[in-house]
């Protein structure tokens, strides 16, 4: 329910924000994402930058490869004219400065491909899973003596299921695009079983186009493939699995397919600011499809539907460690929530905060605080699971359980809210001597609040994808609810590139 | 007295002489290893040879996976929606010149 005013000059967790270092994640960080973020020291002195890497001119053989290698950026999503030098010969040799023109393209692609397109310098404040730096001269230079340079190439890029799927899905998605696509269905009345109308082959050439079991031919009557095929359009959309296309499936349908090769290339911009390795025992948290699943043993054994922040309450992209489950939470409510939801109720509706079980704190000095007591009707509920983060945001349980119904789940503060926090508490508990089972039932009986420590504390990674390859192989989108597809594409420039970004 | 003693020491003397050369002589070198005493006939002949050999028990299949249960879909599903940080296995590379 934490709240974190960053942008409008909204006071909130700005202070905290100060005090904290960001959380890197890339290669170097990797082995401190199970230690809690520790407060920034002074700032150390910088060290002398090291000496220029002098790489020494391409073989022939070697230009051949990275030509090749430079061609083929757009497997990535990336684009070949910004790391090939204008002008570059077919065939035959290299002038000197074409060389160096190509090893500098070379370091820049090399850059690109493992760390992302964006300055770890210049990330929003809510993208908090960043790379570290990457300088890429030392590691050619040492490919180039050892005479593995294509093997270096080839290892750059993620090598996590996520990423290779998307890069298969974007050859795909590209190809959809070179045969001409797909037509927008037009806009009209809802479309189910047993409808007849213009539109229904329209729906059939459409879904046939991603999907490959779906239907090709047939008559103007919405029949029963079609309307399984619909289903699993809209599993793969997130929407709500009814087999009606009414205006918010049609929305999904009609985006074009430029559209979705862009979020996919969006996506795989992301996959590269994740570490090069994760822990085995993780909880991982998509914002943008609102869903949370706990690793153990690097496989998954427990998931959930979530709530995650709303537009405008944004749930930033962190990589912590969760370090103690609280039983029975009170609330300390963010004062830009205090002031802009619960004061105006109590003004309006006198009683509003004591009938809500909210304690007026004084404060010496300053504006009073607000804290919802423990109970049932905590806006926490019964669990909450804490993580050093700039934003005082941490998952949680909550009284409103009818928000998981939603299939668009994007309504919090900024913390993710879960439908099944006991399963979670139980999971990351599990083996601990004092809170077995039986002990969290008593506690729960009731609303002393107790903060239980693990003895191992649990990497969490909340993240932002708006397209991955489901279970099935078959490319998932969501609706991007925050907008940082087209942020991040915007500050990489690939929506100038248009879709062959 | 002292003739006693004389031939017990005499004695000692004859017997430690007789250890000496019986050692230059080098007595057991070839030796032939006791033989390991024979199990009884009858007890070998009373096994039946195939008996011998221990039965070789069919191969049993290992039963198949259950399917996974649609709880067990579902966490599958949903690990893929908050992404899949499995790590893929690296393609074999072709043989080529080292570049």
């Amino acid at each position: 329910m934490g709240a974190f005013g960053l942008r409008g000059g909204r006071s909130g967790r700005c202070l905290a924000l100060a005090l904290v270092a960001p959380v890197l994640v890339g290669q170097s960080a990797v082995a401190q994402q199970t230690l809690p973020i520790p407060p920034a020291a002074a700032p150390a002195p910088t060290p002398p930058a090291p000496p220029p890497v002098e790489i020494p001119a391409l073989s022939a053989e070697q230009a051949q490869v990275a030509l090749k290698t430079l061609k083929a950026a757009d497997l990535h999503g990336l684009q070949p004219k910004d790391y090939l030098p204008a002008g570059l010969p077919e065939t035959g040799a290299l002038t000197p400065a074409q060389n160096t023109a190509l090893t500098a393209g070379l370091v820049r692609y090399a850059h690109d491909v493992r760390i992302g397109r964006m300055d770890p310098d210049k990330f929003p404040e809510l993208w908090q899973v960043r790379p570290a730096a990457y300088d890429p001269a030392p590691d050619l230079l040492k490919a180039l003596g050892e005479g593995r340079l294509q093997a270096w190439l080839d290892g750059l890029a993620p090598r996590y299921s996520g990423y290779v799927a998307l890069k298969r899905g974007l050859v795909r998605y590209r190809e959809i695009a070179a045969a001409g696509g797909w037509k927008a269905i037009p806009e009209g009345g809802k479309l189910e079983l047993g409808s007849t109308d213009p539109r229904v082959a329209a729906l059939r050439t459409r879904l046939s186009a991603e999907d490959p079991q779906a239907p090709v031919t047939g008559g103007t009557t919405f029949d029963k493939p079609l309307q399984e095929a619909v289903v699993r359009a809209q599993r793969r959309y997130g929407l709500k699995p009814d087999g009606v296309v009414g205006n918010g499936t049609l929305a999904y349908l009609n985006q074009p397919v430029g559209q979705r090769i862009l979020q996919i290339i969006a996506n795989m911009e992301r996959w590269r600011w994740m570490p090069s390795t994760m822990p085995a025992t993780r909880v991982q948290v998509n914002s943008g499809a609102a869903i949370v699943t706990l690793f153990r043993d690097d496989k998954p054994v427990l998931s959930m539907k979530a709530v995650s922040g709303k537009k405008g309450d944004e749930t930033p992209m962190i990589a912590s460690s969760i370090h103690s489950v609280v039983i029975n939470p009170p609330w300390n409510v963010p004062t830009r929530i205090a002031n802009e939801e619960l004061w105006p109720k109590e003004r309006a509706n006198p009683g509003y905060l004591a009938a809500h079980h909210y304690r007026v704190i004084p404060v010496q000095g300053g504006q009073p605080r607000l804290q919802q007591a423990s109970g049932d009707s905590s806006a926490l509920g019964r669990f909450k699971f804490d993580f050093d983060n700039p934003f005082a945001v941490y998952l949680h349980d909550t009284p409103s359980k009818g928000g998981f119904d939603l299939y668009a789940r994007q309504a919090s503060h900024g913390c993710v809210r879960l439908e099944k926090p006991r399963a979670l508490a139980e999971a990351l508990l599990a083996g601990d001597a004092t809170w077995t089972p039986e002990a969290i039932d008593k506690q729960l009986e009731g609303d002393k609040t107790v903060r239980a420590k693990l003895s191992a504390q649990v990497p969490v990674f909340i993240l932002y994808w708006t397209a991955f390859a489901g279970a099935d192989g078959q490319m998932h989108f969501r609706s991007d609810p925050y907008n940082w597809d087209r942020e991040l594409l915007q500050r990489v420039g690939a929506l100038a590139g248009g879709t062959k970004a | 007295m002292l003739k006693k003693v004389l031939w017990i020491a005499a004695a000692a003397a004859a017997v430690l002489v007789a250890l000496a050369v019986s050692r230059t002589l080098d007595f057991t070198s070839g030796e032939v290893p006791k033989k390991a005493p024979e199990a009884p006939a009858v007890e070998e002949a009373a096994v039946p040879a195939a008996a011998a050999v221990p039965e070789v028990k069919p191969v049993e299949a290992a039963p198949p996976a259950p399917p996974p249960t649609p709880e067990e879909l579902q966490v599958q599903e949903d690990a893929a929606a908050t992404g899949m940080t499995t790590v893929e296995p690296e393609e074999p590379q072709p043989e080529s010149p080292p570049t």
